[in-house]
């Protein structure tokens, strides 16, 4: 616009306001006299200039007065300049709450972070609590012992029982859960764990437990004496927590629970060497829930149809070894643990991280002296095998004898199928090299299997 | 208007402020805090964040006291002060389209007297058209630009001179008047529907 129009617009602007001098007053008039258009707008001008004249003066409210003499009390309380106090008056609140945004936001990004690296269900870490475990004692085996021959069921032996957990997140797609020892007469019937597929359907059922961290405190304070009952127990899992609890709930002698994707083949596998070592072996019949297991059934009865069907249809296959020789039960767990184990989706670092710390509490309890002469807690698989060995020692139980559970559970169906094989070796064998099932041979082991652990993996 | 002695006597006690006498800024806020309000109102159309911004006002002539120079008066020192702090308000909330015209309610809420003199003096039709009026006016104030309204507001509701605008909105005199047409200008635009229909 033009500082010509900028003149005119400021004469106008003067004119409604009756400030411009006469001369140019009358000037302007005479104009308007002879553009009745434009004299109409200037009149909306001024009406306007009216109508704001008129509103109603509001009075301040009494708050900024009291605020202002709060700031200058509390300046002069605190012998600040007034000039500061004034600057952190109004401020003040706005730090505050900009401070409390700040925080909400890392708490959020941090249990968003967590969330992320800790997938809810899949505990990071997998040894097991061992307060909820109830460590059997010597005077339990005895009554043990003692019930067994109220009932007509042979004398117990002594036993050892054994619950070797897997890291957590491994159970999700493949539980495996090893009890080895002493075994009570002929007391097989309904000694049997429950299938991951009737836990899941348990557990269902059940609140989530909490996770507890294992603590040296959590770890039995008594040593029993060599050759008396005792039972590990590493839950770290809702479905491992459940078959502990069905392992320990019945008086099983020894037991095996093994998830795999082939049940024939392992059970082939598995019966293949009892007939090989003159080891005398029946079937029984799979809890199809996770409560009551049903009677067994006598293997001429289980035909290799009836085993087929059951496998298809994803139930547990069980094979109940009689009288296995105590060094014996060694190689059967070997023999199961060459079959392939399926870990689920879960990612291989969090199997890595589970197995160093298995191995950090394995060393603890060696510091403790718990692991000797199969009397004490073993914490990792390492230990667990050392205490089977111990058990099977030829000087004091060569001629042991352990009914021997064995019980194939079918992979759950909605496991992954592309997972690497898990299957240790227990202490005191050779390490070979790992490798994968139907993989390549040039596939290259992943890092996860070379753990601090000193977990070794076979095909 | 701040009358000339008003204005002097304000300026010396934001003097004797800066030099240590914090009594004397509690007179101050109690001289320029009803028309700085006011002003604040008509510029944002809230109570609350009139009150908020002419609160802030005050601080921050406390906090920037060593800034004042003793030219101009107090009242137009502090207004300055507040029309920056509305501007911005206002350019940051654009997108306000209520308006509240709770200023007269509550003014005559905390001015019973003066209700009960309105309410036996003027008829009840009287006072609604004023309310519809001033709520009319003040719808049209709010959709004017923040810089008009600033200069409408400081003009023709407050009846600042020409000068003080001037020394608030820191424009030559002969801006502030073209400004001031053009501000008028659009606000009878705004107005247009209204004037139609009370003519």
């Amino acid at each position: 616009m033009s500082s010509e129009s900028d003149n005119i617009e400021a004469k106008l602007a003067a004119y409604i306001d009756g400030q411009l001098p006469e001369s140019e007053r009358a000037e302007i008039e005479k104009y308007l006299a002879n553009n009745p258009q434009q004299a109409q707008v200037l009149r909306d001008l001024t009406h306007g200039r009216e109508l704001l004249a008129g509103l109603e003066k509001a009075s301040a409210p009494p708050e900024i007065m009291e605020a202002m003499q709060a700031s200058l009390e509390r300046a002069q309380l605190l012998e600040r300049p007034v000039e500061e106090e004034a600057s952190t008056g109004r401020g003040r609140w706005r730090q505050v709450f900009a401070i409390a945004a700040i925080l909400v936001l890392a708490v959020g990004l941090a249990g968003l972070v967590y969330w992320v690296t800790h997938p809810p269900g899949i505990p990071k870490y997998s040894v097991a609590e061992m307060s909820a475990a109830k460590p059997i004692t010597t005077e339990e085996s005895a009554k043990t012992t003692e019930d067994a021959v109220n009932t007509g069921a042979a004398p117990a032996a002594p036993s050892t029982s054994i619950v070797i957990a897997a890291p957590e997140g491994a159970f999700d797609g493949a539980e495996r859960m090893l009890k080895a020892g002493g075994a009570t007469g002929g007391a097989t019937g309904g000694a049997l764990a429950a299938s991951a597929p009737a836990l899941a359907e348990t557990l269902a059922a059940q609140p989530p437990p909490s996770y507890e961290r294992l603590s040296l405190s959590q770890l039995p304070a008594n040593t029993p004496a060599p050759g008396a009952a005792q039972t590990l127990q590493f839950q770290n899992s809702p479905s491992q927590n459940a078959l502990t609890q069905n392992l320990l709930t019945q008086s099983a002698p020894t037991q095996t629970v093994l998830v795999t994707r082939d049940v024939n083949r392992a059970r082939a596998k598995v019966t293949e060497y009892l007939a090989s070592n003159n080891i005398a072996y029946e079937f029984a019949a799979a809890p199809q829930n996770g409560n009551a297991p049903q009677q067994n059934v006598n293997a001429p009865q289980q035909t290799a149809e009836l085993l087929e069907s059951r496998a298809q249809r994803g139930q547990n296959q069980v094979i109940i070894a009689r009288r296995v020789p105590a060094d014996k039960v060694n190689e059967i767990t070997r023999t199961l643990q060459g079959r392939p184990l399926i870990v689920s989706a879960l990612d291989q670092e969090q199997v890595a991280g589970a197995m160093e710390k298995k191995a950090y509490f394995a060393d603890k309890v060696r510091d403790r002296q718990l692991t000797t002469q199969s009397t004490s807690a073993p914490a990792t698989q390492e230990v667990a095998a050392a205490a089977v060995g111990a058990a099977s020692q030829p000087a004091t139980e060569s001629t042991q004898e352990v009914d021997l559970t064995i019980v194939f559970s079918p992979e759950p169906a909605t496991a992954p199928v592309d997972a690497p094989v898990e299957a240790p070796v227990l202490a005191n064998e050779p390490a070979k090299v790992p490798a994968i099932p139907n993989e390549p041979a040039t596939r290259p082991a992943p890092n996860w299997l070379k753990t601090k652990a000193g977990i070794q993996y076979e095909k | 208007m701040t009358s000339v002695g008003g204005a002097h006597l304000q300026a010396e006690q934001l003097i004797r402020v800066r030099e240590g006498d914090r009594a004397a800024y509690g007179q101050v806020v109690l001289d320029c805090q009803n028309r700085l309000f006011n002003a604040m109102l008509r510029m944002v159309g809230d109570r609350e964040t009139a009150r908020e911004l002419t609160q802030e006002t005050f601080l921050r002539g406390l906090a920037n006291l060593n800034t004042f120079q003793g030219k101009s008066s107090a009242y137009t020192w502090l207004f300055r002060i507040g029309m920056n702090l509305a501007i911005g308000q206002l350019r940051k909330d654009k997108r306000r389209k209520t308006f509240s015209i709770d200023a007269t309610a509550d003014d005559d809420r905390n001015s019973q007297a003066a209700g009960l003199v309105d309410r036996v003096t003027a008829s009840a039709t009287d006072a609604v058209e004023k309310k519809e009026r001033d709520r009319k006016v003040m719808e049209a104030l709010n959709r004017v630009d923040a810089e008009y309204r600033a200069i409408l507001v400081m003009r023709d509701v407050e009846g600042m001179e020409y000068a003080q605008i001037s020394e608030v909105l820191e424009l030559p005199l002969g801006t502030v008047k073209s400004r001031l047409f053009r501000a008028r200008l659009a606000l009878r635009q705004e107005l247009m529907e209204y004037m139609k229909g009370s003519a």
